[in-house]
């Protein structure tokens, strides 16, 4: 059945929980997702969201993501830019996705018949909805990885052993790559990477998973754009209702892994147009007073320590509100030194993440981390 | 008239030629290229060059070369590599080349009917004709600049506003990357060096200038993989004579600009995996005796000043020899400390590059110096 967004508290909700499920990353800060969809619902345009059981099985979809990372605090200098011909840009982030998809249908001779958001996150799956508008496609309620990852490879489909590529990437300037075929996922996302960098960032548009539905369906998370509307709604009505996050414990199976004050953002990492990686370090308040908690960040929340011990780690989700707001933070500068915050816990929305597959692609082992993924129940347990 | 390749010492004639004309690049050193080819002779397996007037109209070819920079003195670690895959080298640089042209006209689904040599250098020209041969297809005598470049986008193609893209770009590895369309040229480039900088350099093999022959011919320097045989005749019958660079003189026009001892490589750009960037500093002897020297180098040598003065500059062509044995001497490392070396000048093999176009394109100022190209003739007064 299709779901329907058709006013602005539906549109909010939506994608608050995009944001909350985004992990931080995602593509952009939840205002971005909702001040892109509003004016389309106030104009009298609802969101439609198929399930993928309602299209003929040999029906052409691709995913759709941005791809970019860290960009530097001052643009390239407009003579640096200008070698290159790079003087006016031409696409904006929808326009990048809409080309990404356009091109890599063009490329394989296909005919698209539905999106698919690659992850859930504020700007990719309002990117994938919007590009799906401009193209006259429906987006599926489904996306590939129930999360938002910092990776290209990331994803159930790359679990089931379905490479992401060929891909198209289209940039803000108009210039379109495609990575036919690779040696790794890991690969094709270090080209996609590199392709960014010769752009100077910004978010490339990428399109991929080109598949018949009949293929794809195994590989989707199934419905995870519908939980986004009921996760973001549960946090609307708990900070309403003064419940906190009681619902959304309820709804998601998780629950407060640490609340307290953000300190300074200690960087890892300082290449320009790579990822964000960096700590959060939080000083506990409340029951957690004295304490003290740090989360590590690639884009996305991976890992979650209190004092030394570890609480939490990817593939399970890990949020970070605003503790008066309940409103999800993403990890671009919305943790500020002296804002307070709930750090949240919850299991992956589907199964297939933990498999050795699943927590060998996105577990701490991965990231570098020399332990290995433990369910979050375990480690809190000795509360 | 097809022009036929047969023994050792015509090959040997031939590339050093083209490490001449590479101007320092071209992809590789000379002996690179004479390692590639001998054996081929030797097996009885002669190297066929033919005119662009012998082949069709409308037959399908491509330029192939070969994309790097510099590469660091260290591989980088293996764990590195093999987090992203990265663990056994699927392809040599030739193979890299020919799949690029593979990659390319299945993209394009057109037939190549020849290869092209995108410049003039004993790695690029030698590993087109390998792809060639390799693909059971005749490589053209001619190419699309008539020297080495750094960049994609200086050609006689973009001259003629015919743009390199789309291009495929295959890796050491055996990763496959198709740049479609780009804003420019220079973008491309970057693009492809970029390309590079994920397979952790090597040299990526690289495809473009898809056309077919009476397009193509627009581009091309005629005859340019025969006047290479030519240079490296006259620089062979040179050697050891009482005047070893009259030979030269003769066949390109050109002159020796600067007599001298190498003495230092100051490096202004140390990006892994990208331009190799430098300034070659060189002591005058001889008749240059109490003079200094400076070439700067960007994969390529393009401009070289005697003193405090210009005295040429890209376009045209400058080569730096061994003064001993005439030997071409690439910009990897070739030219060290002590070495007695012959700074070379002579014009660009077509008139294109002297045009406004071509002078924007490859002269100083597209490399960011604030001074005019040199006039090859008027330099010499």
């Amino acid at each position: 059945m299709p779901t329907v967004l058709s006013d602005p508290q539906a549109i909010d909700d939506f994608v608050t929980g995009l944001a909350f499920l985004g992990t931080g990353g995602g593509g952009g800060r939840l205002e971005d997702g909702i001040e892109l969809l509003v004016p389309l619902v106030k104009g009298g345009r609802p969101i439609v969201l198929v399930s993928p059981d309602e299209l003929p099985d040999d029906t052409w979809t691709c995913s759709l993501s941005s791809v970019g990372g860290r960009d530097p605090d001052a643009p390239p200098p407009a003579a640096e830019l200008a070698v290159y011909g790079l003087t006016r840009e031409k696409h904006t982030l929808v326009g990048r996705m809409t080309e990404a998809a356009r091109e890599l249908a063009g490329y394989k001779g296909v005919r698209l018949g539905a999106l698919v958001s690659v992850e859930l996150g504020s700007a990719a799956t309002v990117g994938t909805i919007l590009a799906g508008l401009e193209l006259g496609l429906p987006t599926l309620d489904s996306d590939y990885a129930g999360r938002a990852k910092p990776e290209v490879g990331q994803s159930k489909a790359a679990i089931m052993g379905r490479s992401r590529a060929p891909m198209a990437f289209a940039d803000r300037w108009g210039n379109v790559s495609f990575v036919k075929s690779t040696v790794s996922e890991e690969m094709t996302d270090r080209l996609g990477r590199m392709l960014s960098v010769a752009a100077y960032g910004r978010g490339l548009g990428a399109a991929g998973h080109l598949m018949q539905i009949c293929q794809a369906k195994p590989m989707f998370i199934r419905g995870s754009l519908l939980t986004a509307a009921v996760l973001g709604r549960a946090l609307r009505e708990g900070r309403t209702s003064g419940e906190g996050l009681g619902s959304v414990q309820r709804v998601t199976g998780g629950r407060v892994l640490f609340e307290g004050v953000a300190g300074e953002t200690e960087w890892h990492s300082n290449e320009p147009y790579m990822f964000r990686i960096f700590s959060y370090h939080i000083a506990g308040t409340g029951r957690f007073a004295g304490e003290a908690a740090r989360v590590w960040v690639k884009n996305e929340h991976h890992i979650v320590w209190r004092g030394d011990r570890l609480v939490a780690t990817s593939p399970d989700l890990i949020a970070i509100l605003d503790a008066e707001t309940n409103k999800p933070l993403s990890t671009r500068g919305d943790v500020t030194p002296g804002r307070r915050v709930v750090v949240f816990g919850m299991p992956a929305l589907d199964p297939a993440w933990y498999t050795p597959e699943g927590i060998g692609m996105i577990g701490p082992r991965h990231f570098g981390f020399d332990f290995d993924y433990v369910p979050m129940d375990k480690l809190d347990g000795q509360d | 008239m097809a022009t036929t390749l047969s023994d050792v010492k015509t090959i040997e004639d031939f590339v050093t030629g083209l490490a001449f004309l590479g101007t320092g690049g071209g992809g590789g050193r000379l002996q690179d290229g004479i390692d590639l080819l001998t054996p081929l002779i030797k097996a009885g397996k002669p190297i066929t060059l033919v005119s662009p007037d012998e082949v069709s109209p409308d037959t399908w070819s491509c330029a192939v070369a070969s994309w790097g920079g510099r590469d660091p003195d260290a591989p980088p670690p293996a764990a590195e590599l093999a987090s992203f895959g990265l663990v056994k080298e699927k392809y040599t640089l030739v193979e890299r080349m020919v799949q690029a042209a593979r990659e390319l006209a299945e993209f394009k689904n057109v037939r190549l009917g020849a290869v092209v040599s995108m410049e003039l250098g004993s790695a690029a020209t030698v590993g087109t004709i390998l792809t060639g041969m390799a693909l059971g297809l005749p490589t053209v005598d001619s190419d699309y600049v008539g020297r080495a470049i750094p960049e994609a986008g200086q050609s006689k193609m973009d001259i003629h506003g015919i743009p390199p893209t789309p291009m495929a770009f295959v890796d050491r590895w055996g990763n496959v990357t198709l740049v479609k369309s780009t804003v420019s040229a220079v973008m491309a480039d970057r693009l492809g060096r970029m390309i590079s900088v994920a397979a952790y350099g090597k040299g990526v093999g690289g495809t473009g200038y898809l056309a077919q022959m009476k397009d193509s011919k627009r581009g091309f320097i005629r005859s340019s993989l025969l006047t290479s045989i030519k240079v490296g005749e006259a620089l062979r019958d040179g050697k050891g004579q009482k005047d070893p660079l009259a030979p030269l003189v003769k066949v390109t026009g050109g002159r020796a600009l600067f007599t001298g001892e190498a003495v230092a490589t100051d490096w202004e750009s140390d990006e892994a995996f990208m331009f190799r960037k430098f300034t070659y500093r060189i002591k005058g002897t001889g008749a240059h005796s109490g003079q200094a020297c400076r070439i700067w180098v960007k994969n390529e040598h393009h401009v070289v000043w005697v003193g405090d003065r210009v005295v040429a500059t890209s376009p045209d062509i400058i080569a730096v020899l061994d003064a001993a044995t005439n030997q071409p001497l690439s910009t990897r490392g070739e030219v060290t400390p002590g070495r007695q070396v012959v700074v070379f000048a002579m014009k660009a093999l077509d008139p294109d590059w002297h045009s406004q176009k071509g002078i924007e394109l490859l002269g100083p100022r597209h490399f960011g110096f604030d001074f005019d190209y040199v006039p090859f003739d008027a330099a010499a007064r």
